[in-house]
């Protein structure tokens, strides 16, 4: 590895927002492979999300990182395209998020969706305060391997219940898995909406994905 | 030892002593409470909290349900620890209640700062003679009545509250046609003896408190003024857990509204017989409330406030027959309840405004009540704006591993001098575990000795810091209870002081200033009264100003609620003001989020 690829995941693992963005930049307009770059990135992001767990980092690392991965795609997704035409990154499976009607928070779904991405998933984001029938409609749209629920309030979890019965009700349950996440959520909510899992943090997510697609791979 | 059915089934709570016969299916936290033995229960009941744990130390233990045996060790299970709302008895059992959870809160706080105000009340006292009836004038009591107030007054069209008129020809004959009509505009109320004091009542209806003042409507003065718990505690400490618990079920919607009521009436019966006074003399209710307590209280449905986009059934002024609700007062007395800005900016936030002042104050002050709901209010230019932020419980000591009630054996400050601790508990007790004061004090006082870094995370080699489960948690106390404050802690410090300082910082940008032009910010209601300023500047919870430039004021909206009461003029001020006032949405605005995110941290990111 080079010293100036070393020096980006540095950068990005450090939190040197300024600094991190500048270099892509330059390593982008020298004409680095931008796939390349941004599996530093991915890289880089692996050190935050080890950081986090071990309580090194909060929330605001994982949200800023977000922020700075987000700018950095910006300019290094359209030169992908560029130079690979139609040769869609192969992703590992498709997931569907959104955080279930009557419920606005969107911090932590936004760093589960942000994670999942940077792990190599084609991620759809529905967005907050979603209706049960759009979770249906995208469900029959992308067929996905996974979808996530997440909602921070109590009565939330009637939400997710009411949304997983509609997904049951529609036939669509046994093709996909469901987690759900946010808020107080344990093992109890998990029965009480008929989820199949529940996450407690972004990594777990992640872990819950990728043990559900290698599974059925 | 085994349950022996022939004898009937027995729980005895210690260290009261009181013993109660379990119902089927009942949970020991619902026995306990219809034994009317203290046990704390933040969550109501729904297992997410820990405010609740017990101990069996005789008798039958039962089985741990299977969160119980998620959230306790092995060894603690064996040796009967459990969580009240998570088990059910169906032999004997002995159970102790540890201090922690019996505690009740010394710091029911109830007045705010002095003030007078020219009282102005809105009920009237009128002093009438009438004529006695006779075969030559058998007109009615009540037209007698109102031939007598129409010498005294400009001639109206009177009306009479019917409860007024049907104790209306005892008074009359008992008091030999002297007495006086109480009127409010120009509906009598009540018939009284002369010169009966006329009483007012000011409630202020908090999620955890409730404070009650009464007030002699024509001098103005306070009366006598107490707090009490809110006995709606056992449905959860949060707006939102109660609001849960009224919307799903209507049962328990009434159940909450009687506790409040039957809870207000004792204790205003008492205030009463301490003051020579008698209920029926309340001629005149202020209550202000957050829009959830308000809704419950008055028994309105809150389902809408449950789930977005929140919507209450009402915000502005209602006044309801304090007899419809059940309250104990004179026969037509009304209850005013003050308007709420929005779902989540209530009632007593616009009492809060009026306890300030907010309608004269010409600097530019921000205004904040913290709580599980902090409310916050920017007063600029003559516009108020104002938005609720979700703090949470942590910051009163609640969803703290050793959090508890501001009660004796709290810890409620903490400073480090050199390489001690020094800890000072409610009532100099042993320490038993941490209120909002201790918790925030703890988190500064760790953040500046090094035992936290910038980014909240506990130093391992810090001095005060012990392995637990090989995780590095602050020793505060060893003894006959452990206090310590985990990594867990101080995360749920975090979230909280951060979404409270992001909602300041909200309202200032949506203002364009700074926080360096603040020239007042005024830190409201009980809990922010006892908080070291100091600690709140340096977790970022509040802006770091020269201190001379907080105040803190105690319980502004009581003060307000009791200026409501008096004060006809003021009552309008308050509905005008809860009217003009702006409530900025921070949902879905992606400037909050940036805010919070630069405010989680001990110091910016960046
Ligand atoms: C920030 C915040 C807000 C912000 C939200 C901003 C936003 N865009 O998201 C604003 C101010 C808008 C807000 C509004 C409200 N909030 Co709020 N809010 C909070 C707060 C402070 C932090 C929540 C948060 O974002 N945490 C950060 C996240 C990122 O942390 P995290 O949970 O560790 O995240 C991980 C997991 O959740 C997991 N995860 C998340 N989703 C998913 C999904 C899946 C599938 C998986 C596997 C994992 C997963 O991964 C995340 C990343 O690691 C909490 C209080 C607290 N101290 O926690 C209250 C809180 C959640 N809010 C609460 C309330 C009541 C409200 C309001 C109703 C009231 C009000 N006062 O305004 C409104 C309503 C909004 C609505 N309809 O949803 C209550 C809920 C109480 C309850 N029992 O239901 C809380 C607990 C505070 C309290 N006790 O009063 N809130
Ligand atoms: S866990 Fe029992 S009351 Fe909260």
């Amino acid at each position: 590895m080079s010293e100036q690829q070393q020096k980006l995941i540095d950068l990005i693992a450090d939190m040197n927002e300024e600094e991190a963005i500048k270099l892509a930049n330059s390593m982008l307009d020298s004409g680095y492979d931008p796939m390349k770059l941004l599996e530093h990135c991915r890289a880089g992001m692996d050190v935050v999300g080890k950081r986090f767990e071990s309580g090194e980092y909060f929330l605001p690392e994982l949200m800023l990182a977000g922020e700075m991965l987000t700018e950095i795609s910006k300019k290094a997704k359209p030169l992908i395209q560029e130079s690979q035409t139609g040769g869609a990154a192969s992703t590992k499976g498709t997931v569907i998020i959104g955080t279930v009607h009557g419920d606005l928070h969107d911090i932590g779904k936004n760093i589960v969706t942000f994670m999942l991405d940077i792990n190599g998933y084609k991620v759809i984001d529905l967005g907050i305060d979603v209706p049960v029938d759009t979770f249906i409609d995208s469900i029959k749209e992308h067929k996905p391997s996974v979808v996530g629920l997440s909602g921070f309030l109590t009565l939330a979890f009637d939400s997710m219940k009411e949304t997983i019965e509609a997904i049951k009700a529609a036939g669509l349950r046994d093709d996909i898995k469901i987690m759900i996440g946010g808020g107080q959520v344990d093992d109890t909510i998990r029965d009480y909406t008929g989820a199949d899992a529940f996450g407690l943090n972004a990594m777990s997510a992640v872990s819950l994905c990728s043990g559900w697609i290698k599974a059925a791979a | 030892m085994t349950h022996d059915s022939t004898q009937p089934t027995r729980i005895e709570f210690d260290p009261d002593g009181v013993a109660i016969e379990p119902r089927p299916g009942e949970t020991l936290l619902e026995s306990a409470h219809r034994a009317k033995v203290r046990i704390a229960s933040a969550c109501g009941g729904r297992g997410i909290c820990k405010s609740c744990i017990i101990h069996f130390t005789g008798g039958e233990t039962p089985p741990p349900s299977p969160s119980d045996r998620d959230f306790f060790s092995a060894v603690k299970l064996e040796r009967g620890w459990r969580r009240a709302c998570q088990c059910s008895v169906s032999g004997s059992s002995r159970v102790h209640i540890p201090a922690r959870a019996r505690a009740e809160s010394t710091r029911m706080q109830v007045d705010g700062s002095d003030f007078w105000v020219q009282p102005e009340p809105i009920v009237a006292s009128i002093e009438v003679k009438l004529t006695k009836p006779s075969l030559n004038y058998p007109e009615a009591d009540f037209e007698r009545l109102v031939e007598a107030l129409n010498q005294e007054r400009e001639p109206t069209t009177w009306s009479i509250d019917p409860e007024a008129a049907r104790n209306l020809p005892e008074v009359l004959r008992q008091n030999n046609w002297a007495v006086q009509a109480v009127v409010r505009n120009d509906e009598i109320i009540a018939v009284q003896p002369v010169k009966t004091r006329l009483v007012g009542l000011a409630v202020d209806l908090g999620t955890t408190n409730i404070g009650l003042f009464l007030a002699d409507l024509h001098s103005g003065t306070t009366i006598a003024s107490t707090g009490i718990e809110n006995p709606q505690g056992i449905y959860g400490s949060d707006v939102v857990s109660r609001v849960g618990a009224a919307a799903t079920d209507a049962d328990k919607a009434i159940q909450m509204q009687r506790l409040v009521i039957d809870a207000i009436n004792q204790r205003v019966q008492g205030m009463c017989d301490a003051h020579n006074l008698t209920p029926w003399q309340i001629v005149d209710v202020v209550v202000a409330g957050n829009t959830a307590m308000h809704h419950i209280f008055a028994r309105l449905q809150v389902r809408g406030l449950g789930l977005a986009p929140f919507t209450p059934v009402i915000t502005g002024p209602l006044q309801i027959k304090t007899r419809e609700l059940g309250l104990a007062c004179a026969p037509g007395a009304q209850i005013h309840m003050v308007p709420n800005i929005a779902g989540f900016v209530g009632g007593d936030h616009t009492a809060m405004l009026i306890g300030i002042s907010a309608h004269t104050e010409k600097r530019t002050v921000i205004a904040l009540d913290i709580g599980t709901n902090t409310e916050i209010s920017l007063l600029h230019n003559g516009a108020i704006t104002s938005l609720s932020c979700p703090s949470g419980p942590a910051l009163e000591g609640g969803h703290i591993s050793c959090g508890m009630r501001a009660a004796a054996g709290a810890i409620e400050s903490v400073k480090i001098n050199g390489e001690d601790l020094e800890i000072k508990t409610i009532g100099d007790a042993e320490p038993i575990g941490l209120c909002g004061s201790g918790v925030l004090d703890v988190t500064a006082a760790f953040f500046l000795s090094g035992g936290l870094n910038p980014r909240g995370q506990i130093n391992r080699e810090y001095r005060h810091t012990v392995l637990q489960d090989d995780e590095p948690v602050f020793m505060l106390h060893q003894g006959e209870t452990n206090v310590v404050f985990t990594q867990r802690d101080v995360r749920s410090v975090q979230l909280a002081k951060g979404s409270i300082r992001a909602g300041i910082e909200l309202l200032l940008e949506h203002a364009g200033l700074h926080y360096e032009q603040l020239d007042k910010v005024v830190v409201a209601g009980a809990f922010g009264n006892y908080i070291s300023i100091e600690s709140a500047c340096t977790i970022g919870l509040l802006p770091p100003l020269p201190l001379d430039r907080f105040e803190q004021i105690g319980n502004a909206a009581g003060t307000g609620a009791k200026l409501i009461l008096l004060s006809k003029t003021l009552r309008d001020t308050a509905t005008n003001l809860a009217a003009r006032s702006t409530h900025l949405v921070q949902a879905g605005n992606p400037r909050f989020n940036k805010h919070f995110m630069h405010t989680i941290n001990f110091h910016d990111i960046n």
